[in-house]
């Protein structure tokens, strides 16, 4: 297993704070990369989270630009886990 | 936008929608005798159900949704010339109207309607659509969300394949769509299998604009539905890429996008074949595409007559409002500065200023002037209601629709309008056959007639019922020792005790009206808004109440006075004229009392420094003390009535900015408030009415300790009711 770096998401990932979640995930990802270590995210705090947010982490994950950067996404509720599969996108994010 | 502010909007968007499909649906009801309907009536209150729908889909309100679907699939009947028109559907879609209403202000809190009632009028509008409106609504209920199934447009039973791709237009999430929602669309339409997301024109993390959606998807759906069905998951989301490959029967594709930018929005690698159609029966898509291109005609052609309209919120309008306030107060100081230099070019820059500043006041507030039309409009459901209630009939006719009103005043003159209307109908009309065996019209006439006057404007609510009966008014008002044995009253006096706390003449009391409690708090809130309230009547013949209020509450153009050492402002639209004339040419009536000849007529004057106890300068004249010969007189109008205050300087026009007075003045009905002059000193503002009504009530009381027998009241036109001012 490589080398890992973990972040937790706080509060709402929904359309409101998705450019600043952007921001965010390219900053962890770039430091990722640089680190060749995987981007592990934590979405056991996350609030509101709407498909702006799904859509996003699916464009990370197929990035070519991070495909070095394994994401894992850890600690999801049941409802994230319950709107990807409803989205059809279970395979995308697995 | 946030989510919180999405909502608001649309609750606000419903309301406006609500109100146009009251209005139609009561044009549309009052025709239905005719036999003839107007399809724009019909067009009216299909749109305005199906925007609430599509609104609804933006924040997944599925209530809201499944429950407007109904009601709109009613319309779409109609519109199609598939069900006839009856009362009974009006009736019933006034109440759909409703409801829809109480969900809508559910959003904001409000108690959830009644599921037992959704589902009444549900059972109703399907007893409809079922039996093609020759039902009275009383078709056997089955649950809502059979009824849904049950509308929904089945052309075979044959169950077909319909492979789908589909591309969800790029303002998707910004307009508030779930993708999730065209998903469940799509499998209440049949057994879906296959899905697989298409990512293909996702851009990279870097480019994304994380807001925009490019994400679609492929699936097969098996099930007894056809293409237009598939379609209208997609009706309200304009853009989106569809393309749908039927199997089995009369296998062919098709592909479309939904965005009437046909060319643009199409697929570009899958073959276009055109699905044959029936031609004679129009889908409901067809329906909804026609209203929403008739709608958009529509907005093309009043874009051409009409200037775009933005949607403010009130709260930046006040904050404007008072920003231009402080500005007018601010320009008054550097006007009084630049005077003081005695530079012309200074005072000339400060003079154009000044005339663009008061431009800008002009906008400023006539951005919150709206038409209290749209006010008196609600009316009409009201009248509708309680005419049913009563037994009465009885028309209402609104003039002057188009008059505008300060919003806030508009807000508060709602209620009184209200309970005034209901009491007219309640107590003022009579039932048919008492109209009728008094000669009338079997139907009685309420009217609505707004109008502006010197600054004002003016709410006369009429009616053609019974009329005030003078005598039991006496009556009443003596048991309740409002008036004295021997007192001489106006009319207006006598019908004015209808507005005393608890007053009633009527012998029954209904739940609309008749106990007493609210006209009081009719006037309560007029004056409220600094403005009053007449009655005139005339027994059998009917009523009628004048209400009169200021434009509005927040800048005026006032006239600035000063009495002694004070400063006051007047304000401007009630001043008749300012006349500066000999004090000698007063006449000092032995009583007591002052008039002057005001182009051949006596004008009563009040000295305003004596009203306001600040020195006597009747007594001074008399005495030969008064600061100069000449007297400054401000002649003042309103409701009719004329009456000349004496000052000692006439300063000129400001613009005042209506400060609010604090609790302590509250008894001082005089005064509407107070403005901060140029020089940072403040000077109260006049209310006129009420300064008429104090100066000629203190006039009165004088008359009374003196026993005078010729006081300054006794009518100068010649009242023989008793005293009057001219």
């Amino acid at each position: 297993m490589g080398k890992e770096k973990s972040i937790t998401l706080l509060g709402d990932a929904s359309i409101y704070e998705i450019d600043q979640l952007k921001e965010q995930l390219k900053t962890e990802l770039n430091a990722a990369a640089k680190d060749g270590c995987d981007l592990v995210i934590d979405l056991d705090q996350i609030g509101n989270f709407d498909a702006t947010f799904i859509q996003l982490l699916v464009l990370a994950k197929k990035d070519p630009l991070y495909e070095d950067v394994a994401i894992k996404l850890q600690g999801a509720p049941p409802e994230f886990s319950q709107k990807i599969e409803e989205l059809q996108l279970v395979d995308l994010l697995r | 936008m946030s989510y919180d502010e999405g909502v608001e909007a649309f609750v606000t968007e419903c309301s406006e929608l609500l109100e146009e499909m009251e209005s139609a649906l009561l044009e549309w009801e009052e025709n239905v005798g005719s036999g003839a309907t107007d399809p724009d009536i019909i067009n009216r209150i299909f749109r305005a159900m199906h925007t609430i729908k599509g609104s609804a889909g933006l924040f997944g309100f599925e209530e809201i949704i499944s429950f407007t679907h109904v009601a709109e699939s009613l319309m779409s009947e109609i519109r199609k010339g598939d069900i006839a028109v009856t009362s009974a559907i009006a009736s019933c879609l006034i109440k759909c109207k409703d409801h829809v209403e109480q969900m809508v202000a559910a959003l904001g809190g409000a108690p959830n309607p009644d599921p037992k009632e959704t589902e009444e009028i549900l059972v109703q509008l399907n007893g409809f659509l079922n039996k093609g409106g020759s039902s009275e609504g009383e078709s056997q209920g089955s649950s809502m969300q059979t009824d849904f199934v049950q509308i929904q447009e089945s052309t075979s039973n044959e169950k077909k394949y319909f492979d789908i791709t589909y591309y969800l237009d790029e303002n998707c999430f910004r307009e508030g769509f779930d993708p999730a929602s065209f998903m469940r669309g799509l499998k209440e339409l049949g057994t879906c299998s296959n899905w697989m997301a298409l990512v293909d024109r996702c851009p990279n993390l870097c480019d994304l604009e994380p807001d925009a959606c490019f994400l679609g998807w492929s699936l097969r759906l098996v099930g007894d539905t056809n293409e237009d069905e598939i379609r209208e998951v997609f009706e309200f989301s304009e853009g989106t890429q569809l393309q749908i490959q039927m199997s089995g029967d009369g296998a062919a594709s098709t592909e479309q996008a939904v965005s009437n930018n046909s060319e643009e929005a199409q697929v570009e690698s899958a073959p276009s074949v055109e699905i044959n159609k029936p031609v004679d029966v129009p889908r409901q898509t067809d329906v909804v595409e026609a209203a929403e291109k008739e709608e958009k005609e529509g907005a093309k052609k009043q874009k051409t007559k009409t200037q775009p309209q933005i949607r403010v919120d009130a709260v930046k309008l006040d904050r404007l409002i008072n920003l231009v306030g402080e500005m007018v107060t601010m320009q008054t100081e550097v006007a009084r500065l630049a005077d003081q230099t005695r530079r012309d070019d200074l005072i000339e820059n400060v003079s154009g200023m000044n005339s663009i500043l008061e431009e800008v006041r002009e906008s400023a507030l006539g951005l919150r002037m709206i038409a209290i039309g749209s006010t008196l409009e609600k009316f009409r459901r009201v009248v509708r209601d309680v005419s049913k209630q009563l037994d009465k009939k009885i028309n209402l006719e609104i003039r002057g629709g188009e008059t505008e009103l300060d919003k806030a005043v508009i807000e508060q003159i709602n209620d009184p309008l209200m309970h005034m209307l209901r009491n007219g109908m309640d107590h003022g009309i009579e039932l048919p056959e008492e109209r009728l065996a008094a000669g009338k019209p079997e139907a009685g006439t309420i009217l609505l007639n707004a109008y502006h006057e010197a600054g004002a404007i003016v709410i006369e609510i009429v009616d053609d019922g019974k009329g005030l009966d003078k005598d039991r008014l006496m009556a009443k008002g003596l048991e309740r020792g409002i008036f004295t044995l021997n007192q001489q009253l106006t009319d207006s006096e006598i019908y004015g005790v209808i507005f005393e706390a608890g007053f009633s003449t009527s012998q029954t009391i209904s739940n609309l009206s008749g106990r007493g409690v609210g006209m009081d708090v009719v006037r309560r809130n007029i004056e409220a808004l600094r403005g009053q309230i007449d009655v005139e009547s005339v027994l059998g013949k009917g009523t009628r109440f004048i209400i009169r209020i200021p434009l509005t509450l927040s800048i005026i153009d006032g006239f600035l006075v000063r009495v002694k050492s004070e400063e006051y402002v007047v304000p401007l639209a009630a001043i008749n004229e300012c006349i500066a004339m000999e004090r000698s040419e007063i006449v000092d009536r032995s009583d007591g009392h002052n008039l002057m000849n005001y182009r051949d007529e006596f004008l009563p004057l009040i000295y305003l420094d004596e009203f306001l106890m600040l020195n006597d300068s009747a007594q001074a004249m008399a005495d030969g003390t008064a600061e100069n010969s000449e007297a400054n007189i401000v002649v003042v109008e309103f409701a009719g009535k004329r009456i000349g205050f004496v000052v000692d300087e006439l300063l000129g026009e400001i613009q005042a900015v209506i400060k609010p007075l604090g609790r302590v003045f509250h008894g001082m009905k005089w005064v509407s408030g107070f403005t901060i002059l140029g020089g940072g000193n403040v000077a109260l503002i006049f209310d006129i009415p009420g300064l008429i009504k104090e100066a000629t009530d203190q006039d009165a009381e004088k008359f009374h300790q003196d026993a005078m027998p010729n006081s300054l009241m006794t009518p100068v036109g010649g009242d023989s009711h008793g005293p009057a001012l001219h």
